[in-house]
């Protein structure tokens, strides 16, 4: 077993662990956050008239007329509802520039959200499976290897579906580079080997 | 019990750091969910506009005391200048609503830290329970339990009890001695190891072996006694062996 190797192998599968689970906030923030902080830069002054439309479009009463509980009841059914298309309706009724901004927001990150849960399913069982094939290689050292290397390719080429590869570029070169030394055998049982066979010759 | 126990520490340290990265976003969205039904129970539309009248003077103001007791005074200091609402009493419920909810959510983000942390100590502790199995059997149980305490502070209680459960058996099963076989028990006569079948078969000769070469022993050398000086002379073989020596009937019948 090459300790190295082991060890590298080891703090990779934790990191790709991390990243995994991290992938639905990091892929969503590196996919619509640049988008978000534009709309909020730009419709910052129009976000209380957005507000009040929404509810005047769903038919909720304005704030403090009514009991504050149904309020709340009321804009979270709402917000649980709505879609890009009502935005654009939104926009076209009010004639508010905003209302076509968060339905193109909408709509895009709507297409996304499938991959974002499949990046962030296979990179986790994969991640899962190179811990496994490291302490795998302590004792068969090619196929735990090449677990390992299964699983840092799955992870790496998951991430980049997800929109998120930076963070598990590093938690999948750790992976490949201990899989490489804990496949490779080690150079004193190469000679050991060599040395063998070399006196079975002469006898 | 040792291969037993880090299989199962392996395993469950693994389940226990994906479930309490987990926790960061279920914790929040617990929070936030409980928060809500708090506030529509408890919360009137005249403690909303108490607690936007102070947000507001704190952030005019700049309190830097944010104990309970400190943002009591400070609501009510709000409450004598305030032209909308004259009753003290709704600021200080609304100051005090909203600080236990803060309060909850920060010790609940706090817990969400030590699980992680705790997860990665409990992982360390099944690799090192090979080498040290008391330690890595403790740490595992140790681990477990605070990940179970936290767990039920935090209501994620049901994805974190089986990897508490799978810890608590690799820790435990550290401390379980090994089961001695019976080949190995010792009788009267001192310690008697039950040969294999393999060895019990009985010998039998195999006439298709080569013929074992054995090395010629060499004769021995006659060696000349009257060559060797200072040696013990042979006994004369028509004589006794050994000359006895003369005693005392012997030494008068000669005189």
């Amino acid at each position: 077993m090459n300790k190295a190797g082991y060890i590298i192998n080891l703090v990779g599968g934790v990191l790709a662990i991390l990243f995994s689970v991290l992938l639905l906030i990091t892929g969503s923030i590196l996919f619509a956050g640049k988008d978000a902080y534009d709309f909020v830069s730009d419709n910052g002054e129009d976000l209380d008239e957005v507000w009040a439309s929404i509810g005047d479009y769903n038919g909720i009463n304005e704030f403090l007329t009514d009991d504050f509980e149904d309020y709340i009841d009321e804009y979270m059914q709402v917000l649980q509802e709505i879609d890009a298309d009502e935005f654009e309706d939104m926009g076209k009724v009010y004639n508010i520039g905003a209302f076509d901004e968060l339905a193109d927001i909408y709509s895009d990150f709507e297409e996304y959200l499938p991959n974002l849960w499949l990046g962030f399913l296979v990179c986790l069982i994969a991640s899962v499976i190179a811990l496994v094939g490291t302490e795998l290689a302590r004792k068969y050292r090619v196929g735990g290897g090449v677990m390992v290397f299964c699983g840092a390719a799955l992870t790496l080429i998951f991430s980049l579906v997800a929109g998120s590869i930076i963070p598990m570029a590093a938690a999948s070169i750790l992976l490949i580079l201990g899989g490489v030394l804990q496949i490779v055998e080690p150079k004193a049982k190469q000679k050991l080997e060599t040395a063998n066979e070399s006196e079975e010759v002469s006898s | 019990m040792k291969r037993l126990a880090f299989v199962f520490g392996y395993a469950g340290s693994i389940l226990a750091l994906i479930f309490a990265l987990f926790m960061i976003y279920t914790v929040p969205f617990n929070i936030v969910t409980d928060n809500i039904e708090d506030i529509k129970d408890d919360v009137e539309n005249e403690n909303v506009l108490a607690f936007n009248e102070v947000a507001l003077a704190m952030i005019e103001e700049g309190t830097s005391d944010y104990s309970e007791q400190a943002l009591e005074v400070f609501a009510q200091q709000v409450a004598q200048n305030s032209r909308i609402i004259n009753d003290e009493d709704i600021y200080e419920d609304t100051v005090e609503i909203f600080y236990d909810l803060g309060w909850q959510s920060l010790v609940s983000m706090v817990l969400v830290a030590i699980s992680i942390l705790f997860a990665l100590i409990a992982f360390i502790g099944a690799l090192i329970c090979r080498k040290a199995p008391a330690g890595g059997g403790i740490t595992m149980l140790a681990a477990a339990l605070v990940l179970l305490l936290a767990s039920i502070y935090t209501r994620t209680l049901i994805p974190m009890l089986f990897a508490s459960l799978l810890l608590t058996i690799g820790g435990i099963a550290v401390f379980i001695p090994k089961p001695q076989k019976k080949e190995n028990m010792q009788y009267a006569g001192g310690p008697y190891y039950q040969p294999s079948l393999n060895q019990q078969q009985p010998y039998e000769q195999n006439l298709n072996a080569p013929p074992v070469k054995t090395q010629s022993v060499p004769a021995v050398q006659k060696t000349d006694v009257s060559s060797l000086k200072g040696s013990v002379p042979f006994p004369n073989e028509e004589t006794q062996v050994f000359d006895k020596p003369d005693t005392k009937d012997d030494k008068s019948k000669n005189e």
